[in-house]
């Protein structure tokens, strides 16, 4: 994972203006990856945007020279200083955060969906720029993987945490399905409208009442339902199933009188009641009617704080799922970067043996053909029996945490290319890092081995 | 043979009784997720018991115990069939404890009768037959009656937590209890009538004991219940309250007769 960078910022650590700066629009995503791909020494680069963060991971030789220029990208993007509020990891730390952000734990609301769509697009876009490569291609999809996992196994997403999906889930909770089952909005309040767009959309058929008559039309075109008169609100009350209040006004327009004898007239059907209104417009007291079911502002909140608590507990469990699969990925790319080391040094080994043979066979001229293939077939085995402890302890190194170092030291002593390094080098000319050119191997070199 | 199939049906129960418990209590799914599968294989064992028993010439109607061995089987079907069409999971907490008491009883508690001859060979057998497959109505209506209570005090004091999310909704449990009521309701009635004549036939001499008296109770409180709903439209949390006690009057029915000894042919339920 070295050469992978991750620079930006999130709702963390810059406010909304500095976010909305940098703001990258959807339909602009694909030639700002495309952009940025282009900077020197950058092989690989992603951009995830949303309105919370805007991320750029990139793939580079010289780590610290492409933080350098995507910060400067950035600042250049956004026409304004960024270096307090920007943020930086590389390696392992940036597949920690980007499977942290797939997996919604890095969200401002913990557990929300919309996080791992805007992380696809952000995949796809970089796909549809050619700015993809070993290294993201190997990690973004395992982060798909991984907030799939944690989505399913913990809890995080569960429990709606917006006032009006609440309210939706708890209408579903007493009612069941929600198709065809009438939803009676009283007044013109926007968080009312909200809720009554959220259970239109899961099939109710809304029904509008306002003191002003033109509103409610207003509000019934905006929400597909129907406008009533104000004054028929009994009758209303009486075939509704769902019923949102949020008018101004002071006292309470539904009582407990009224609903004692809406309740006998309907028969005791249950009937879910939603009081968006400060001050209330519902009388508390209709709560302890029969299959009635009243749920103010404050109750709806309580909710909405569950939920989020909730949700945090399980994010502990969820960041021990997220840290299981890190360092299973991170075993599984080390064990792939062995792969082209070890080759290169049974190459390097054969390579000096051949030509040390090269140049003594011409002085043993009473050697037969024969006698050569046996001096060939001695070098090959004495290679192979030199190496065998090395390249055993090499395998069993790999994926422990000095692995790395181990097999850059190796690297270093024998002055090894790995196959797929020296391939990357031919096809990308970059500049040299300023470490050993032995040292950086990384996914890209490795996959391509 | 029997035994075998009996203590592996008794373990199936058990195992699926703890994991759907579990479920309940907010086990993970990866945990609990047998339980559906356990169910299935302790209904293929129980069935399988039943029809060993019957190939030794064991009538599952024969007597109170071995009908109660026999159709307590029919709880957990009906329990599946249910959950497969309204996602019922969470009942299966409280039906599949039912079924293993059921069970356990009617191996434990008495022995098998002969059946008398003449028209009770007939009849006697309807007559259990009738009572067991109403008890086992009653008993999946109790168990959504449970959920219901639970479910509906919850959303009145705003205390959305523990099985809260593992439950139907309301609508869908006292639907169900109450479909589940007009069943049971034309079983129990079916079964006091033949036991009545049964009974007269036999010329018990205890005609009227406690558990006919239990039995006449059951039959009157479910009949309210139904009548309400048809003419007030009473449902939800009184209809709930009805079914769990009509449950436990049928239940108390019931375990009257495995109390009695020699619990042979009777009238009432």
């Amino acid at each position: 994972m070295r050469g992978l960078l991750l620079v930006g910022l999130s709702h963390k650590t810059a406010p909304l203006e500095v976010r909305e700066r940098l703001a990258i629009p959807a339909g602009e995503l694909e030639s700002a990856v495309r952009t940025m791909r282009e900077l020197h020494t950058i092989t690989e680069a992603m951009l995830v945007a949303t309105c919370n963060r805007v991320e750029a991971y990139v793939v580079s030789r010289d780590p610290s020279g492409a933080a350098r220029q995507v910060r400067e990208h950035l600042e250049g993007r956004a026409r304004a200083p960024l270096a307090e509020f920007l943020y930086e990891h590389q390696g392992k730390g940036a597949v920690r955060h980007l499977f942290h952000v797939a997996a919604s734990l890095d969200s401002m609301v913990i557990g929300e969906p919309q996080i791992l769509g805007q992380v696809k697009d952000a995949y796809a876009a970089a796909e549809r720029a050619g700015a993809l490569g070993a290294v993201l291609g190997r990690c973004v999809p395992r982060a798909f993987g991984i907030a799939k996992r944690v989505r399913s196994q913990t809890g995080i997403a569960q429990g709606a945490v917006s006032v009006s999906s609440i309210a939706a889930d708890l209408a579903t909770k007493v009612l069941g399905d929600l198709a065809g089952r009438r939803v009676l909005l009283v007044g013109a309040g926007k968080m009312g409208e909200t809720s009554a767009k959220q259970l239109s959309k899961r099939g109710g058929k809304l029904t509008v009442v306002n003191r002003s008559y033109e509103r409610a039309e207003e509000l019934a075109r905006g929400c597909g339902g129907e406008a009533r008169a104000f004054g028929d609100l009994e009758n209303h009350l009486q075939v509704a199933d769902v019923v949102i209040c949020s008018t101004a006004s002071p006292k309470f327009i539904i009582t407990h009188d009224l609903m004692a004898s809406v309740v006998r007239a309907r028969r005791y059907r249950p009937l879910f009641m939603i009081d968006i209104a400060v001050p209330r417009d519902i009388d508390p007291r209709v709560n302890d009617l029969d299959n009635v079911f009243l749920f103010d502002i404050d109750d709806l909140q309580k909710v909405v704080k569950q939920h989020l608590e909730e949700r945090q507990k399980e994010a502990t469990a969820a960041i021990r799922v997220v840290d299981e699969e890190l360092e299973e990925f991170d075993a599984h790319v080390r064990s792939l970067e062995l792969v082209p080391t070890i080759a290169a040094l049974r190459a390097r080994f054969l390579e000096v043996g051949t030509s040390e043979l090269e140049r003594t066979l011409p002085r043993l001229a009473s050697l037969g053909p024969k006698e050569k293939k046996a001096l060939e077939a001695m070098m090959g085995a004495f290679v192979s029996k030199l190496l065998h402890r090395p390249i055993t302890e090499l395998r069993s190194m790999a994926e422990r945490p000095e692995g790395p170092e181990l097999i850059a030291a190796v690297q270093r002593l024998f002055e090894l290319r790995p196959a797929g390094e020296a391939a990357r080098e031919e096809v990308t000319p970059a500049e040299p890092g300023e470490g050993e050119p032995a040292q950086d191997v990384d996914l890209q070199g490795a996959s391509r081995s | 043979m029997t035994d075998v199939v009996f203590y592996l049906t008794i373990a199936c129960y058990a195992g699926a009784c703890g994991l759907y418990l579990a479920k309940l209590g907010g086990a993970a799914p990866r945990l609990t997720g047998a339980a559906l599968p356990l169910t299935g294989a302790a209904v293929v064992a129980h069935i399988a018991w039943v029809g060993l028993r019957a190939m030794r010439g064991e009538c599952p109607a024969m007597g109170i115990h071995s009908a109660l061995g026999g159709f307590s089987v029919v709880i957990v079907l009906v329990f599946l069939a249910v959950m497969r069409r309204y996602r019922l999971h969470a009942v299966g907490a409280f039906v599949v404890p039912i079924t293993l008491l059921m069970l356990l009883s009617a191996r434990f508690t008495g022995d098998a009768h002969e059946l008398p001859r003449g028209v009770h060979r007939v009849l006697l057998p309807i007559h259990i037959a009738a009572n067991l497959l109403g008890l086992v109505a009653f008993a999946l209506a109790f168990a959504l009656a449970i959920g219901y209570l639970i479910q509906e005090r919850q959303l009145k004091k705003k205390r959305l937590v523990g099985i809260f999310s593992r439950l139907p909704s309301l609508d869908v449990l006292d639907l169900v209890s109450f479909r589940c009521v007009t069943i049971g309701f034309p079983l129990l009635t079916v079964g006091m009538v033949l036991g009545a004549v049964v009974a007269q036939k036999l010329g018990e001499e205890a005609f009227v004991g406690t558990a006919q008296i239990l039995a006449v109770l059951t039959w009157l409180l479910f009949a309210v219940v139904i009548a309400l709903r048809a003419l007030v439209g009473w449902r939800g949390r009184r209809a709930a309250i009805g079914t769990v006690l009509g449950f436990l009057l049928a239940a108390g029915v019931l375990v009257s007769y495995l109390l009695r000894s020699g619990a042979g042919p009777a009238a009432g339920a």
